[in-house]
């Protein structure tokens, strides 16, 4: 006689756990995309930096065929930023020059770190407001 | 006595179910809202990236701006999405090595979609992607040192 109903209660709180995880699965959707987008930006400019931060002076002294990190850095940041992203610009302010040129000279690195809003983490409680993205893309100048 | 105890929770109870497939409805439809925006904004970062590809691999630059715009088109189409919602806009000064190329792809899709109702509101979601033209290409216009 006491729990009747209970059941029927029930029901709206199961709701809510439901409405809690689909809030989970669509924030870790939104991480995804923003990983995504990240990753997109970081072989732009990873494949703009291999294309054109060749080292001009060294290859006109004696013929060596390297990237300058000093152009690769501007270049790099002149791509992330032409994407108007507000993601990449949080990777920009963690990492000014998230470029890292291999030993060889060829080959460049992006890595860009940045945190994605969670769209309804911050207002369950429990979740976190936001997830940790990263990306890294390398490219390779073919001498 | 027992006749009295029957109903006890009835009215709470029911109040309660309705209310359960309510939230559960709203969730629903929260859901397939939102990861109707998250796919649309891939679509559209897809379509701004191969538009972008398109316009630097270009063999001339009398076809970039046209192929850019072929590219995002057959991009959203692959990915089922209706072109005429969307809008592509292809920036660059002109076409030679070094040119920054870059191509924004906003597309439209409904608020809200509800059964019996249809399509309620309207949301932008924009995709972007920018490049240069390879500096080391052939027979293409201009000097192959790239600035900032």
């Amino acid at each position: 006689m006491r729990e009747r109903g209970s059941a029927l209660l029930l029901v709206p709180a199961a709701m809510l756990v439901v409405l809690g995880l689909a809030g989970v699965v669509l924030d870790a959707s939104a991480a995804f995309l923003a990983e995504r987008e990240l990753a997109d930006a970081a072989a732009a400019a990873a494949n703009d930096v291999a294309g054109a931060a060749l080292d001009e002076s060294g290859l006109r002294r004696d013929g060596t065929v390297q990237l300058d990190e000093a152009r690769a850095c501007e270049l790099a940041r002149a791509t992330l930023l032409a994407t108007g992203n507000d993601l990449v610009t949080d990777a920009l302010a963690r990492d000014p020059c998230p470029v890292h040129l291999g030993d060889d000279g060829l080959s460049v690195e992006v890595e860009l770190h940045a945190e994605a809003r969670a769209i309804f983490g911050g207002g369950l409680p429990g979740l976190p407001d936001g997830y940790a993205v990263s990306a890294r893309r390398r490219a390779v100048l073919v001498g | 006595m027992t006749g009295r105890h029957d109903d006890r929770g009835f009215v709470g109870g029911v109040e309660g179910l309705l209310f359960g497939v309510l939230v559960c409805l709203l969730t629903a439809l929260l859901s397939t809202t939102v990861w109707g925006a998250v796919r649309a904004r891939v679509a559209a970062g897809a379509a701004a990236r191969e538009a972008t590809r398109a316009f630097v691999e270009a063999s001339t630059g009398d076809d970039a701006t046209a192929s850019a715009l072929a590219a995002a088109h057959d991009t959203l189409t692959a990915r089922g999405r209706d072109v005429d919602r969307s809008t592509v806009v292809v920036t660059a000064d002109g076409f030679a090595r070094c040119t920054r190329v870059v191509v924004e792809v906003a597309y439209e899709l409904p608020a809200v979609e509800l059964p019996f109702v249809g399509a309620v509101g309207a949301v932008t979601v924009h995709g972007r992607h920018s490049e240069l033209v390879d500096p080391h290409r052939d027979d293409v216009p201009g000097e192959a040192v790239c600035g900032a």
